[in-house]
């Protein structure tokens, strides 16, 4: 009995221990992870910034003063622009260490060595575009002693201080429950960094879809449906005008489809046409704002996350006192006083304001990316590739994927042509050439932060390559300017990127880039105001150069527009509520169409009494077809949409039969688009809203027809009475009887945590604004405003602004979310911006930092 | 005389996880089940007073900062709730020391 009790307990204490040291199966060790005093619990006690803390950190030349306001931001006070890089290194490492690393891993497709074989698939898509391999080539070409280099190691200076220091129980949650070490940061993990952001915002393959669109519709209409200029122009750069204006076409007919409507096995990444979320800029010259100061408010969206994408800093670096001190390279003045959001990892201040200057970007969404059909020697195994007659070796990449415990879990090979990394297919490899890869961000934000007006803004960035920016600059002058800046490639031949391009001769590659002069450029506008929303930034009636082949529809951009032109004495608080403004010139444009025209079915059908025979017979002699009986529930589905107010607020029932209907008639009216995939009938892709509105006024095209029946030809009437019928009924069986409905049961936002672990997550939140509303949100609601800020440039800046998250990367930390019901409300904190440290209010400073030259302490 | 054993226990048991790690816990159970007398209650003192030593670290941390929050937050990450997690958190050392405790007795047999 005793030795059954011994060897039971020591069964129990053995499995105890195991499970304390290797966890088990998708278990974390679990000792590690409960133990009361290093584990997760341990988090808790670094949920608060120490009131006083002081560290030395080797590299500073002076004395670092770093004060945290009441939102958590630290001021950063320094003498040396680099102490203030090494300073922001070592506070972004404080509060958000755990997303430096995965957002590096990410690009460098190492993630398996944090998250093991389920990032197996993650890691190696990523490296098959040679992210990592372009910024470490860039890294080694960059001259060592150049800004952005110093810059840039100056940074993780700053980080692997932070690092250094750490003691277990100021071990980011996330690695405890992972059971890992932080990496130690690299300087070069800054240009890993820029490469993410090309990936996110300059990542377009969209040859492949338009092939398949080809395929199936033939070139003239999938030219018509995907036009490379954007059908309704409300350009960046004011024209002729007046807009907006609608360059609407007839729409060809289809052709016969050339292959089969069965969609082939490896499409690549797609994505849909119409871009749905997106960011906005505008600014206001004094003459229309009511204090007579310039005006600017900023709101880029991305993926939204806990944390944020952003950090809010302060970097301040005394100026030197003479007015005749030297100059950067960059033209601006030496000393640094700018306020705003930096990305972890990047050293500076990406979106903000100084004392004289405030700007920020929308994504221009320019094509720097192109597709090569390539003839390889051997698809599978390839060693060479042809080019001009000749076959030419292949750079050859061994890429070894690694498991948490350093074992390996796969390798592979990629290739590069002297364009860029090949895709291997059976049929057909294609390689891409992508500026993203060859061209990094230099310096030019470094020196955008220091400008003193806007022509120093301007000038700072002119070295910006990729990802093309629309930037906005605003200064205390009242200038006001905007630049769509970046490398745009010149192709040869029709000059489009939009098409795959034969990868065996030299003659397909691009043949230079356009000059600066001709960039999308505006300053001073006689409009009084200038605006970016993603929308084609230059009139092709000005300049029909290709910049990209998918513009999204400028609904946004339309929006904000009437808005300004509406407001001659523009406020603060105007811009605020413009941010979030629930309005939609989308709805204004199609809710009119699809009254009519649903009231013209609804009026025929008392009169013809169509049959399917009587329309074929119709059709078939060049005369009128006849209308489809009206669905039974149309007529109250036109009687809801008449009443609806075309704002897109959280108890709004409208919208969410307007966006239902949109659906409906989308799927309706593009069947031709449909292919055959593994799981049925799939669209290979869906034109842009303003390609619709399009179709809407040339009711009787060919387009209108639902291939899918047979025995009846459908006209626009037909369609938009069928999806109004089909969308109420779907409304009501999805979220009851109109008279329940509300657009925030159908659609809210989403934030995850960076590994998407739900307690760790805000979701479904209750939000204002649609599709195409000024602050997008669609889909599954994981977009949207990742910031918003507001700028009045008086004698004294006043800045405003808010992200959705917090300050901090601590899940359990009460600035990890903090911010989130302000963003939601539509709110914007007023940013402290003070000229020194002792001008900070000290019943507003929660928290001081002081950091030391090592070797001094 | 039993409670002043626990609370030894879980005065070692907090000392030595502070200073040694969660694993040093089957140290102080492996102790207990050495020097006290053999018998059932020993392992219940063990298993109580390393229960009681974490309860205390908690009991410190939540002085500085939201425990309970890491428990609503953390929990779900194991399927369990917040209390469920604070529970696992108090039977993990429990059943270490007691389980140690327990085979350092019946070996000293």
């Amino acid at each position: 009995m005793r030795f059954l009790r011994l060897a039971l307990s020591a069964l129990v204490l053995t499995m105890l221990l195991a499970l304390g040291f290797r966890g088990a199966g998708r278990l974390p060790p679990l000792g590690a992870v409960l133990d009361p005093w290093r584990g997760v619990w341990a988090a808790a006690s670094v949920a608060d910034l120490p009131r006083r803390a002081a560290d030395a950190l080797s590299g500073l030349t002076d004395t670092v003063r770093i004060l945290y306001d009441d939102r958590a931001v630290p001021h950063i006070f320094a003498t040396s622009e680099l102490d203030a890089y090494r300073a922001l290194g070592y506070v972004v490492a404080r509060d958000r260490l755990f997303q430096l690393e995965l957002q590096t891993r990410a690009t460098a497709g190492t993630l398996t060595e944090l998250l093991g074989r389920d990032a197996l698939e993650a890691d190696r898509s990523q490296r098959s575009l040679g992210l990592a391999w372009s910024a470490e080539r860039e890294w080694a070409a960059t001259d060592s002693t150049s800004s952005v280099a110093r810059a840039a190691k100056a940074y993780a200076e700053g980080v692997n201080a932070w690092i250094d220091a750490l003691s277990d129980r100021d071990l980011p949650l996330e690695y405890r429950l992972l059971g890992a070490r932080p990496l130690r940061w690299q300087p070069q993990y800054t240009l890993y960094l820029m490469k993410r952001m090309g990936y996110t915002l300059a990542f377009n393959t969209f040859e492949r879809q338009r092939e398949r669109v080809v395929q199936l519709v033939g070139e003239a209409a999938a030219s018509a449906l995907f036009p490379i200029h954007s059908p309704i122009q409300q350009p960046i750069q004011p024209g002729p005008g007046p807009y907006p204006r609608y360059d609407f076409v007839h729409l060809p007919r289809p052709e016969p489809p050339r292959l089969s409507r069965r969609m082939e096995g490896a499409q690549g990444r797609w994505r849909s046409v119409e871009v749905d979320v997106g960011s906005n800029n505008w600014a206001v010259s004094p003459k229309r704002s009511a204090t007579g100061h310039a005006l600017l408010a900023g709101d880029p969206h991305l993926d939204l996350t806990l944390p944020s994408i952003w950090y809010e800093a302060h970097l301040v670096v005394r100026a030197p006192a003479s007015p005749s001190a030297p100059v950067d390279p960059q033209g601006g003045p030496a000393g640094l006083d700018a306020y705003g959001v930096t990305i972890p990892g990047l050293p500076g201040i990406v979106i903000g304001f100084n004392r004289d200057v405030a700007w920020s970007f929308t994504n221009t969404g320019s094509d720097v990316l192109d597709m090569y059909v390539e003839t390889l020697d051997d698809n599978a195994n390839p060693a060479m590739y042809l080019l001009d007659g000749t076959w030419r070796p292949l750079e050859r990449r061994l890429e070894r994927y690694v498991g948490r415990k350093g074992e390996v879990l796969s390798q592979g090979s990629v290739y590069y042509t002297h364009r860029g990394p090949v895709a291997l297919t059976a049929d057909r490899p294609t390689s891409i050439r992508w500026l993203v890869l060859e061209a990094g961000v230099g310096d030019a934000l470094l020196g955008a932060q220091k400008a003193r007006n806007v022509d120093q803004w301007l000038r700072a960035m002119e070295t910006f390559q990729t990802p093309a920016q629309n930037g906005i600059v605003a200064d205390r002058q009242g200038t006001i300017a905007i630049r769509s800046t970046g490398a745009f490639p010149i192709r040869p031949g029709d000059g489009r990127g939009d098409r795959m391009r034969d990868g065996t001769a030299r003659q397909s590659d691009w043949t230079g880039f356009w000059p600066l002069p001709r960039y999308p450029f505006a300053r001073n506008p006689a409009q009084g105001y200038l605006v970016s929303a993603n929308q084609e930034p230059k009139d092709p009636r000005v300049d029909p150069g290709y910049l990209d082949g998918n513009w999204p529809s400028p609904w946004r951009a339309m929006r904000i527009h009437q808005l300004l032109r509406d407001d001659t004495a523009v406020t603060v608080d105007a811009m605020r509520r413009y941010q979030t403004d629930p309005g939609s010139a989308r709805a204004e444009a199609f809710v009119p169409l699809l009254l009519e025209l649903g009231q013209r079915a609804l009026d025929r059908a008392g009169g013809t009494g169509a049959t399917a025979g009587a329309a074929g017979a119709a059709e078939a002699r060049g005369g009128p077809a006849p209308s489809l009986p009206p669905p039974p529930d149309l007529k109250q589905a036109l009687q809801l949409l008449s009443h609806w107010d075309r704002r897109y607020t959280r108890d709004n029932a409208g919208a969410l039969l307007f966006e239902l209907t949109m659906t409906e008639l989308q799927s309706r009216v593009w069947d031709e688009l449909l292919a055959e995939g593994p799981n049925g009938p799939r669209r290979v892709a869906t034109p842009g809203d303003a390609v619709l509105l399009q179709a809407l006024h040339d009711p009787v095209a060919t387009w209108w027809d639902d291939r899918r029946t047979t025995d009846f030809v459908e006209r626009a009437q037909d369609i938009v009475a069928m999806s109004l019928a089909a969308a109420l009924e779907r409304a009501r069986r999805q979220y009851g009887e109109p008279d329940t409905w509300r657009w925030d049961r159908a659609h809210r936002a989403n934030i995850y945590h960076l590994l998407r672990i739900p307690s760790f997550s805000a979701l479904r939140l209750p939000v204002n604004g649609g599709p195409s509303t000024i602050s997008p949100s669609s889909g599954d609601g994981t977009d949207g405003a990742s910031w918003r800020m507001v700028v009045e440039l008086g004698p004294e800046v006043r800045g405003f602004g808010v992200y959705p998250g917090g300050q901090s990367g601590n899940p359990v930390s009460p600035r990890y979310q903090d911010r989130l019901p302000r963003w939601l409300n539509g709110d914007l904190d007023t940013l402290r911006f003070p000229r020194s440290a002792a001008d900070l209010d000290p019943g507003r400073t929660t928290a001081t930092l002081t950091l030391i030259p090592a070797g001094l302490r | 005389m039993t409670s002043l054993r626990v609370v030894t226990i879980a005065a070692a048991t907090a000392a030595a996880t502070i200073l040694l790690g969660w694993w040093s816990v089957a140290l102080v159970g492996v102790v207990s089940g050495t020097v006290l007398p053999p018998r059932r209650a020993t392992t219940l003192e063990a298993a109580g007073g390393a229960a009681l030593g974490w309860t205390a670290i908690l009991e410190v941390s939540a002085v500085t900062g939201p425990i309970w929050a890491v428990a609503q937050r953390v929990g779900p990450v194991f399927s369990l709730p917040a209390w469920g997690f604070v529970a696992v958190t108090l039977v993990f050392p429990a059943l270490l020391a007691g389980s140690a405790a327990l085979v350092a007795g019946d070996l000293r047999r």
